[in-house]
């Protein structure tokens, strides 16, 4: 879930690389160094949304870093961009555990220890967000023991999951958030599982597309399938009051976020010819 | 009924960002938090919600055609049940619009069945998952482009929109000379084509381009869908 670069204004780009930044820069601080594994593209638009919806107090600094030591970059930070960061805590925490639950890898273990205080925090202060979190994981688990094979089983958890996350505080956007944040995680969801086919396949991982991939207009009708999603997605985004980097935000709800549908659908194609 | 354009004071041709930015000014102005301890704090609140009303239903009448605010989605009041959303407040949102093309005499000569026709009741009640359980009991030997249309409908009403349109895709497939099929599954697609024309401009390149609309009695369906309004709440760009 990233931006589409080359339609991007420089200005526009930079401000995209401020949130990020500042995102890291917050998780760093609130969660301890370790976190910023967990920094992803779809919080960074998470922050970047609630921030132009409640158009919060932000500060902006220029600063070095360890990851790019040589040219200070902005960043950002205002209580959104905090928030996403006790997000990335909580998701981060229960997605390593799960790692280790699930295939027994040590790393995984070893880094979700690391990131346990920070993540009991950032829970305590977020008990709901935790609460979806954890249903998330254990629901999911469910799905793939009964290998369920409607395709919205599991992408209805991922999408409950996020519109849970959507919502920062109670109020008249809540409805809106939640129905962004519901068709943004089930696209996610099944994108991910476009994606990853081969290596699930190898790995008999549960992938509720595997059992579909054979179909004759398989990528087209992933293409619609996923357009639906994102058109619902894209409808409760532009029904709610935000100006500030709506080009941005839009840049990746319209098209950004299909890179790696793209990638995928060129990589098979170009594996067919070869 | 006050006009919502006039309570956010601006004309109804003005775009999408106009009206935004005028909720946003008189929101702030109005807010109850910038009111404190002041005389007319009352005042102020009331007008604050009046501003919120009139931008949502300037929101939604300009998304959906006179949808009212409150349907489609809803994850926000019961916590798992997300079938209650807008279909439920209709007996059969399907069947008001298709009705005039042979639906009756088609329900009558396919849903021979128990299971097809208790499916086809609970749909038209709002028992989606019932439906689904009805449905699954037919054997898999059995499952006809009618099963397809039903299971297609009660999944759409779990909110359930992947495995709906791969059921309607397979009832369209089976019988490509049923206009209800055909019809069902262009609703499907209709978001896809609106977002994917959205997404050139945000260069995007699409791999496969919804052929929908393309008879003459799609179109003409897709026409009544803009007046009837409520179905998908998709506005139907393909009528302009």
């Amino acid at each position: 879930m990233t931006v589409r670069k080359e339609e991007l204004r420089f200005r526009e780009f930079d401000r995209y690389r401020a949130f990020y930044c500042g995102l890291c820069r917050s998780i760093g601080q609130r969660c301890g160094g370790v976190c910023r594994m967990a920094l992803s593209f779809e919080m960074t638009f998470l922050a970047m949304l609630l921030t132009a919806l409640y158009e919060s107090d932000t500060t902006q600094e220029l600063r070095r870093c360890a990851f790019h030591p040589v040219q200070k970059r902005a960043m950002l930070r205002n209580e959104a961009i905090d928030y996403c960061a006790d997000l990335s805590a909580i998701v981060s925490y229960y997605d390593l555990r799960d790692g280790w639950e699930d295939e027994r890898r040590v790393d995984r273990l070893a880094e979700s220890e690391l990131l346990h205080k920070a993540a009991r925090r950032a829970g305590d202060a977020l008990p709901r967000q935790r609460e979806a979190v954890e249903r998330y994981v254990r629901e999911l688990h469910a799905v793939e023991a009964r290998n369920d094979q409607n395709l919205d089983a599991a992408a209805n958890l991922t999408g409950e999951m996020l519109a849970e996350l959507y919502v920062m505080r109670s109020d008249v956007y809540e409805r809106d958030l939640r129905e962004l944040g519901y068709y943004l995680g089930k696209f996610i969801y099944l994108c991910d599982c476009y994606e990853d086919l081969e290596r699930d396949e190898k790995k008999k991982s549960y992938n509720p597309l595997l059992s579909r991939k054979d179909q004759p207009a398989f990528a087209e009708d992933c293409e619609q399938m996923l357009g639906d999603m994102m058109a619902r997605a894209a409808r409760a985004f532009e029904r709610l009051p935000v100006l500030q980097d709506a080009e941005i935000m839009r840049n990746i709800l319209y098209s950004g976020i299909w890179l790696r549908f793209e990638n995928a659908t060129n990589r098979r194609k170009a594996n067919r010819t070869t | 009924m006050t006009d919502p354009y006039q309570v956010l004071g601006i004309s109804p041709t003005a775009s999408d960002d106009e009206v935004k930015k005028a909720y946003r000014q008189l929101c702030k102005k109005y807010h109850p938090d910038a009111n404190v301890g002041k005389p007319d704090a009352a005042q102020a609140e009331k007008k604050f919600m009046e501003v919120q009303q009139a931008y949502e239903e300037i929101m939604h009448m300009r998304q959906g055609g006179g949808t009212r605010p409150g349907s489609g989605y809803n994850g926000g009041a019961q916590q798992r049940g997300y079938g209650q959303g807008g279909y439920a407040q209709q007996d059969d949102p399907f069947e008001s619009f298709w009705g005039g093309y042979g639906y009756g005499q088609q329900r009558q000569e396919q849903d021979s069945s128990i299971e097809m026709r208790a499916a086809k009741n609970y749909i038209d009640t709002g028992h989606y998952a019932e439906a689904i359980n009805a449905l699954g009991s037919v054997p898999p030997g059995q499952r006809n482009a009618r099963w397809y249309y039903l299971s297609a409908l009660a999944q759409m009403g779990l909110h359930n929109n992947a495995q709906a349109m791969e059921y309607a895709r397979q009832a369209a497939s089976m019988e490509p000379g049923n206009m209800q099929y055909q019809q069902l599954l262009s609703q499907l697609q209709s978001g896809g084509s609106w977002y994917g024309e959205r997404g050139e401009q945000y260069g995007r390149q699409q791999f496969s381009r919804p052929n929908i609309c393309c008879s003459i009695l799609a179109l003409e369906l897709c026409c009544m869908c803009c007046s009837g309004g409520r179905m998908m709440y998709y506005p139907m760009f393909c009528c302009l």
